[in-house]
């Protein structure tokens, strides 16, 4: 018993612990902010984010910036994922394609997404179809490596067995490859996630009207301290919400 | 269906950095329709390779395997459990035992009823919607045994089903094994590097040994009742001669069961 509520105090107070770190953060923020006049405060900054919420910065409200953002970023997810997959399965299973088109894959992957930015909006223009694009470039690549070796990693045995039991091509498919390689392209996924939210963000620093990036750039045009960092903290916050959201999905899509 | 089943010449080597590695060479043998054969060799000998070659997952260099019309086997006809557990592990039991009925069709509800009865005679009961992370070593290789049964099919191939259990199991599972080989009526090939697993299950043991390996010896055990206990006379007397013949001697010799 005695041991219990001995052990039981600590425990409480470990708990605490990421509060106790998150106020010294606070503090050490707001000293900065009194002494230099290189911070706002992080109560202005609290003001200026609830102000945010119902007064429009730049035409829209700030949850119309962070939906903006989102729409490309997972329009640009879902077609990864169409992408990444297909392709990562098809390297995965077979030799020739694999031997044809992977040279082709290694050759473009070393080039950062924000570095198509500019060809992308000769070709696209400004509008959506360009901030998706880039999103796309940097979400379908993680998926697509970890896809591929996800499939050519499976053990040859599974295969046979598949084979032994009756799998004809797409049971084999269905329940075998992609199953299987279901941890590694979740894992892809969830890299993918935080990538595209990484050029969403940078592509409307160059060009759009709306979203947390053109929010962040505008703010930095005009001198706006409380914006750039209400900015920022909503960048933080919602990539921070996916790879938690991410987390929770794991467990239900692959319980064993 | 199957009838007796026809090894002839099978040869198969593999290509190394050094010319080929040849494992097996001119094994010829007959399966008996519903007989339980024993494959018995020393380790690495190629067991796995032979049996992969019946089951047609690994084409041989020489020679065939047919059945008795002269036909090549074909997938739907034979099941084989694997020497490493080939359970798919995103599934549960019973949807591992479930898979092969699956993918030959069968409607959803006679699959259930299927596979609850399998996993009743395997003794899994409860088990059902465990994955097989969640299972022990002999509960995995029976999930393995059952999907075989839910197949269907004629020809049943073991490679060294019980070599990972502990004594205990093992034997246990040798007896059920038995149970239902003489209750479903099949065919049953199962290899083993125990000596004594062979003398209790096999009508007859093969021993495949040699470098590269070929069927050295054929021993026929008809005439011994089941169920079988080791400390029989005659059963004894046969362990010695066979033991004897110093078929493992490159291992030092002996019964391999105690490893
Ligand atoms: N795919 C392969 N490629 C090259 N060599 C192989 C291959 N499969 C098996 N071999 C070789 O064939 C030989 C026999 O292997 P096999 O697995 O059939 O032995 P085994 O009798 O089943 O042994 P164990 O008792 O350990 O299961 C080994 O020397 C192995 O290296
Ligand atoms: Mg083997």
């Amino acid at each position: 018993m005695n041991g219990f509520s001995e052990r039981a105090a600590p425990r409480r107070l470990l708990r605490l612990l990421p509060l106790l770190s998150l106020l010294a953060f606070l503090s050490v923020w707001h000293l900065a902010a009194l002494c230099t006049d290189l911070l706002a405060t992080p109560l202005d900054t609290a003001k200026a984010l609830a102000g945010m919420l119902f007064f429009p910065t730049s035409k829209v409200t700030l949850l119309h910036h962070v939906w903006a953002s989102l729409c490309r970023v997972l329009a640009a997810y879902a077609l990864a994922i169409a992408a990444g997959v297909l392709l990562g399965v098809l390297f995965g299973w077979s030799r020739r394609f694999h031997d044809y088109c992977y040279p082709i894959f290694e050759l473009l992957r070393p080039i950062p997404p924000i570095a198509w930015i500019p060809l992308i909006i000769m070709w696209l223009g400004i509008g959506e179809p360009s901030k998706i694009a880039v999103c796309f470039i940097g979400s379908v690549v993680p998926i697509l490596v970890n896809t591929y070796f996800g499939v050519s990693r499976l053990d040859p045995t599974y295969l046979k067995s598949a084979k032994i039991l009756g799998a004809g091509q797409r049971a084999l498919l269905t329940h075998v490859i992609l199953p299987g390689a279901l941890p590694s392209i979740l894992t892809g996924m969830k890299v993918a996630l935080s990538s595209g939210w990484v050029c969403v963000i940078a592509a409307e620093m160059i060009a759009a009207r709306k979203g947390l990036g053109y929010l962040i750039i505008r703010s930095m045009e005009s001198g706006d301290m409380v914006h750039i960092l209400v900015a920022m903290i909503l960048i933080g916050s919602v990539n921070f919400l996916f790879s938690w959201l991410f987390s929770k999905l794991e467990g239900v899509v692959c319980p064993w | 269906m199957v009838g007796d089943i026809h090894v002839k010449g099978l040869g198969l080597s593999f290509p190394q950095q050094n010319g080929i590695h040849e494992v097996l060479r001119d094994v010829d043998f007959v399966i008996h329709s519903k007989e339980f054969l024993v494959l018995f060799g020393p380790g690495q000998c190629g067991k796995t390779v032979l049996m992969e070659a019946i089951a047609g997952l690994l084409p041989p260099t020489a020679g065939s395997v047919e059945d008795a019309q002269g036909s090549p086997l074909r997938t739907q006809e034979l099941c084989m459990v694997f020497q490493k557990y080939a359970l798919f592990p995103w599934k549960t039991c019973r949807q591992n035992i479930e898979l092969p009925m699956k993918f030959k069709g069968v409607p959803k509800q006679a699959r259930r009823k299927r596979a609850a009865d399998l996993i009743h005679l395997v003794g899994l009961d409860g088990f059902e919607h465990s994955y097989p992370r969640q299972l022990s070593g002999g509960m995995k290789q029976r999930v393995a045994i059952a999907a075989a049964y839910a197949k269907e099919c004629p020809l049943l191939l073991f490679d060294e089903p019980f070599g990972a259990l502990d004594a205990q199991t093992r034997l246990q599972m040798e007896q059920e094994l038995v149970r239902i080989w003489q209750q479903e009526q099949k065919t049953v090939v199962l290899i083993t590097n125990s000596i004594d697993e062979a003398l209790l299950l096999g009508d007859r043991i093969l021993v495949l040994a040699g470098s590269p390996s070929s069927i050295l010896e054929e021993y026929d055990l008809r005439e011994f009742p089941r169920p079988r206990s080791l400390s029989d006379r005659p059963l004894l007397n046969l362990r010695q001669s066979i033991l004897d013949r110093g078929f493992f001697e490159n291992e030092g010799g002996g019964d391999l069961r105690c490893e």
